[in-house]
């Protein structure tokens, strides 16, 4: 699989990274260089293998339904870059679906 | 109107689910507060904070699917839906994705007469986003807030020029939401409303959720098609987002129908978008284009195992289910002899249901003709709806050889009472129901009042008096009787002397009521009634003045 | 002898004994910190001297009123920065994360200072623990301390070089591929990597949720073992951490290996390794059959497809894990006004070095529609095949031994242009963290250069008792005692 300078552009704006033009090109050859040797997995033969999602985990690990300690409004702010009041400021953005 | 069988509608609905802390931390699950407040390292998304599932989340959600007869699935797992917005902490929202909770069964609607089935697709359990606040910021001053959020909550007609900050509040990440995904199913407006009408009620009487669609507690996207006219297939679908109330679901599928129609009949083709219905301008807006590139990236949650749900942990839950609304309703019909009528106008609201239901046993013990079985302590706690199928077959078991007697009539008046008499005092006051069963007006207090009318001992405009008397003060019934003096006077001889008053003060209307103008029979009744101080029985009144005067 | 020369056992032999206090220990550390970490960088904060002293007086009253005291009472540990203390900042070695102040602990430090140990400082990593020489860190790079031209390998560099220079006893570390063996390996100190959910994740910063592991650090087995005893268990806050029971992972040394199965796949000595740690490790399987044990090779089949599978799932992960840092809640945020996606790219470039964003990209890449199939899916199917490889392995032997890197450490600069080349690097590693398996490295040589030569023992999930007794008695029977260098002659080889 090849990757473009425009498939780099639009991931990074997936990634919400933004890159100068140059930065793009040589990105791009790196994850050219990496895939292509990613895709040598397309060699092995996986008729029939699941994939490996939840090996190691375990199932069914739950939480009681009991209230437990919450930070302050203080706590919650202390690393805010920006906050008004007890709420975090963000600068202007539009409404998502 | 036109005819709409050729629309094809569907739903998702979003419920907050009623837990008492989150899906996935221990933080209290409860609406208003200070901002951020209510928060911990794992719904804040602080680096390394990790989520664990709260267990009845997923029993609440599994009464949902059964309540809907959707199969639950035995091996269901969450995955990450990524997308950047500020009120998502983490970057990313739990859901479940490829397997879900449940999936399949459907709801039944009646509407105007005509049964119909709504397929369900599937329902799954996720976490709710914080909320954000858009504010105009002039010179250091923040103007006045919107509320909108990636939840989709609602939505101003300024949302789509841009504000100058947003305030977010993360309370709310991490509620627990289950969504119930239908089929294209629903045909018109009315059967969507019907729909989702019927789908709110069965939460309210499952006990999962408040409920409350103007604090946003229940959501909905809706999904509109219009079938091709040659073979019936469906057309390119478009999803309006951000509906919080019937109304403005009515309102958008009005509105889409006839976009999509208009452009059809203009022999052009639907593209699909995501639209937003903006709740003020009355208009669904489509999202800017670079809105539309989502991807979201789906993959399998990391950090949670996957839900195993095997037939033991069905049936404990199956066991526990609440009475559902149609059952209620069936079972009011059955026990009581309510009328179909009666007994959908009390299931509308469990709250409704259950005081009616409690009311009447109260009332039935204080009137002394009741099957024991019925005011036994055991078999009134089962007239609650939150009880087991299990223990309610047996009560059924025994009811059905009771003879009704007096019964259904008694039934009858308690459902007026409950609806028209408490429930005109209900609106009036702003005071809800259940808040009025709990406190001021429990259901045995209201029994006493009603049978008091029933017993004849008050006739219908004291009856009222005495309710609000019973609502207004913590007097006894009995005392109220005496305190405002609201007996009915029963006696003939006292009421015959009130007649001849009335007869000797009216000449000229007795003689041309025996001239055959039979209406000043009422208005003779009404001065008789009025020199009595509202208390004389009124059917005894007119019964004396009848004979009386010998009219027929 | 010095103080911060001194292992693990010998150290809390002295402090039973009563030769030195916890207070002399927790000086000793800092005073080394202070005339060598200069040179090094191999802390990124250190503990203020008074309280950490303060602590460790409380700790001797305690030993001197006969009081009870934790297994890992007064010894001075250090924290890799990526691991959430709460006071003393965790920044991931990254530019987002500057000035960032946990409000909580991880679960892994409350239970380290429930066992008494002190913190004296957290350590250089790479940023949020991608790479593997300690060069991606927004506060520099660290420098081995056998060789100050040298990587001390990565991520848990700071962590490994600070053990090896005798700046902390213990220290934490976290292994996603290979971040707590390889850095132990170059620097020549012991380093463990439990089964996958043997330590709570709580608190430690995720960079890939399903292989990150807490590890432990020390100059002897000992060390490694006791601490991890002290770490390991179950949490409620971790959903991943398992609830098997936790054993005591130390136990005496006895000369015995007898009936226990070693084996060596023929993979890990053959091309691309170097020849002398090839032999090495050869050594190290002859010195384990003198005390007994039966040494044969195998193959692990599907190992060469590792590398690839790894880096897909682990970037994929970390794409998302590190989609928090948006410049909302804490952490950098871009100056300038403009919309809000934009102030969030401009933040989220700003705070990331390059090889974040390049994973970030890559993993991204790996999710995105049209590609998920071919790389994200195929790659954990792959993965399915690597476990079977090893189910298989371990139904025929109880450990697996193999270098922990096919070179010895590198020379700073030496891969920075190639991150690919990097990458392979971690070849013997990444099967571990695919697996969920535990795996430990320990020194087994010098090179001919001088260098730490790394031996990696791999044993099945939650058999940690079998690979540290395999590493209890070849370190015993080694006779090769690794001299903590000299930091201040540093470049000249031990
Ligand atoms: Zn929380």
């Amino acid at each position: 699989m090849s990757v473009r300078t425009d498939d780099t552009r639009q991931i990074a704006a997936l990634a919400r990274l933004s890159f100068s033009d140059d930065e793009l090109r040589v990105l791009t050859g790196e994850m050219k260089a990496i895939l292509d040797y990613m895709a040598h997995l397309s060699r092995v033969t996986l008729d029939g293998v699941e994939p490996a999602f939840s090996l190691l985990r375990c199932d069914n690990v739950f939480r009681e339904d009991c209230v437990g300690e919450m930070l302050t409004p203080d706590d919650a702010l202390s690393n805010a870059p920006d906050r008004h009041g007890d709420l975090f400021r963000v600068p202007a953005f539009l409404p998502k679906d | 109107m036109r005819v709409t069988n050729d629309v094809a509608i569907g739903f998702e609905i979003h419920a907050q689910l009623a837990t008492a802390t989150k899906i996935f931390c221990a933080c209290a699950n409860e609406p208003g507060g200070r901002p951020n407040s209510r928060v911990c390292p794992v719904c804040l998304g602080l680096p390394g904070a990790l989520p664990v599932l709260n267990r009845e989340a997923v029993e609440l959600g599994m009464r949902v699917a059964l309540a809907l007869g959707s199969d639950i699935t035995t091996r269901s797992s969450f995955s990450r839906k990524n997308y950047f917005y500020p009120d998502l902490p983490k970057g990313y929202q739990i859901t479940q994705h490829w397997t879900t909770l449940a999936s399949g069964g459907h709801v039944e609607l009646d509407v105007e007469g005509t049964k119909k089935r709504i397929r369900i697709r599937g329902i799954h359990i996720e976490e709710d986003a914080g909320k954000t606040v858009h504010t105009l910021h002039i010179d250091g001053v923040c103007g006045s807030g919107k509320s909108c959020d990636s939840g989709g909550t609602s939505v101003s007609s300024g949302a789509h020029g841009s504000s100058a900050a947003g305030l977010v509040d993360m309370n709310r990440c991490g509620v627990p939401l289950v969504e119930i995904v239908s089929d294209p199913d629903i045909s018109s407006p009315e059967e969507a409303d019907a729909y989702l009408r019927k789908v709110h009620q069965i939460l309210i009487y499952l006990g999962v959720t408040a409920g409350e669609l103007h604090q946003g507690n229940v959501r909905f996207d809706t999904n509109v098609s219009i079938r091709n006219a040659g073979d019936g297939s469906l057309g390119t679908p478009c999803e309006i987002k951000n509906l919080n109330s019937f109304k403005a679901v009515g309102k958008a599928l009005s509105f889409e129908i006839e976009r999509q129609r208009r452009i059809l009949d203009a022999g052009g083709a639907v593209e699909h978008e995501t639209l937003l219905w903006d709740e003020r301008a009355e208009r669904a807006l489509p999202m800017r284009s670079k809105e539309k590139a989502c991807d979201y990236r789906y993959f399998p949650e990391p950090d949670l195992g996957d839900l195993v749900i095997g037939d033991d942990w069905i049936d404990r839950v199956r066991r526990y289910m609440p009475e559902l609304p149609d059952e209620h309703a069936l079972r009011l019909r059955k026990w009581y002899g309510l009328r179909e009528y009666t007994a959908r106008v009390l299931t509308a609201e469990p709250a409704m249901a259950t005081y009616f239901e409690d009311t009447l046993a109260n009332l039935l013990h204080a009137l002394g003709e009741v099957p024991d079985r019925i005011v036994d302590p055991a078999a009134r706690l089962l007239a609650v709806p939150f009880k087991t199928r299990e223990k309610m077959s047996v009560v059924f078991s025994e009811m059905e050889d009771i003879n009704p007697g007096r019964l259904p009539e008694l039934a009858e008046v308690t459902a007026n009472w409950v609806t028209v008499m408490v429930g005109a005092w209900v609106n009036e006051s702003g005071v809800d129901l259940e808040t009025l069963a709990l406190s001021r007006l429990p259901a045995a207090r209201l029994a006493l009042v009603i049978a008091a009318r029933v017993r004849g001992t008050v006739n219908e405009p004291a009856a009222k008096r005495l309710l609000v008397a019973a609502i207004d003060s913590s007097e006894s019934v009995e005392e109220l009787l005496e305190r405002l003096d609201l007996t009915q006077v029963t006696d003939s001889a006292a009421i015959e002397t009130l007649v001849a008053d009335v007869l000797f003060l009216h000449p000229a209307e007795v003689e041309r009521l025996r001239a055959g103008e039979g209406k000043l029979l009422r208005f003779l009744v009404g001065q008789v009634m009025k020199r009595s101080g509202g208390k004389a029985d009124p059917v005894i009144v007119n019964d004396v003045l009848v004979r009386l005067l010998g009219i027929e | 002898m010095k103080l911060h020369e001194l292992t693990f056992s010998e150290i809390r032999h002295g402090l039973s004994t009563g030769t030195f206090s916890a207070h002399d220990l927790v000086e000793s550390a800092l005073d080394r910190i202070e005339s060598v970490d200069s040179s090094l960088n191999a802390f990124i904060r250190v503990r203020d001297r008074e309280n950490a002293l303060a602590e460790a007086d409380e700790i001797d009253a305690v030993r001197v009123r006969g009081g009870k005291l934790g297994p890992l009472a007064g010894i001075p540990v250090a924290v890799k920065d990526n691991i959430s203390t709460r006071g003393l900042g965790t920044t991931c070695a990254s530019r987002i994360l500057a000035g960032y102040d946990p409000p909580y602990d991880a679960t892994a430090v409350e239970r380290l200072r429930n066992a008494g140990a002190i913190v004296v400082g957290k350590t250089n990593l790479d940023e949020f623990a991608m790479g593997s020489s300690n060069e991606n860190s927004a506060y520099g790079p660290v420098r081995n301390p056998w060789d100050s031209n040298r990587v001390p390998g990565g991520s848990s560099g700071g962590s490994a070089a600070a053990v090896a220079a005798g700046e902390a006893v213990l220290a934490l570390g976290t292994d996603t591929g290979g971040s707590v063996r390889q850095p132990a390996g170059f620097c020549g100190i012991v380093g463990v990597k439990p089964s996958y959910g043997r330590v709570s994740r709580y608190g430690l910063v995720a960079f890939a949720s399903s292989f990150d592991q807490i590890g432990t650090m020390s100059r002897d087995v000992e060390g490694a073992a006791e601490f991890l005893t002290a770490i390991s268990g179950s949490d409620h806050r971790d959903a991943t951490a398992s609830d098997v029971d936790v054993q005591q992972y130390t136990s005496p040394v006895t000369g015995d290996l007898r009936g226990v199965r070693i084996g060596i796949p023929q993979e890990s000595i053959g091309e691309g390794v170097d020849r002398e740690i090839a032999e090495a490790v050869q050594g190290a399987a002859d010195a384990m059959r003198s005390l007994g044990a039966d040494v044969d090779t195998l193959s692990l089949e599907h190992s060469k497809y590792a590398i690839a599978s790894y880096y897909l799932i682990a970037d994929a992960e970390a794409s998302s894990n590190l989609a928090r840092y948006d410049g909302v809640k804490y952490g950098h945020r871009a100056s300038g006004v403009g919309e809000l996606d934009e102030i969030i790219a401009k933040t989220r470039s700003e705070g990331f070095g390059p090889e974040v964003k390049r994973r970030i990209m890559l993993g991204t890449y790996a999710l995105a529609a049209g590609y998920y199939d071919d790389y994200y899916l195929r790659a954990q199917r792959v993965r399915s095949l690597i476990v079977d490889d090893f189910t298989r392995a371990f139904e025929r032997f109880d450990a697996i031994l193999t270098p922990t890197s096919p070179t010895p450490a590198f020379r700073l600069g030496e891969h920075v242009d190639d991150p690919l080349a990097m990458y392979l690097s971690d070849i013997f590693t990444v099967p571990a963290n695919l697996a969920g398996i535990a795996a430990l490295s320990m020194p087994c040589g010098l090179s001919g250069a001088g260098l730490p030569i790394g031996l990696q023992i791999t044993v099945d999930r939650f058999v940690e008792p079998t690979m540290f007794r395999i590493a209890r008695e070849y370190e015993a029977a080694l006779d090769l005692r690794l001299r903590a260098p000299d930091v201040n002659g540093m470049g000249q080889c031990g």
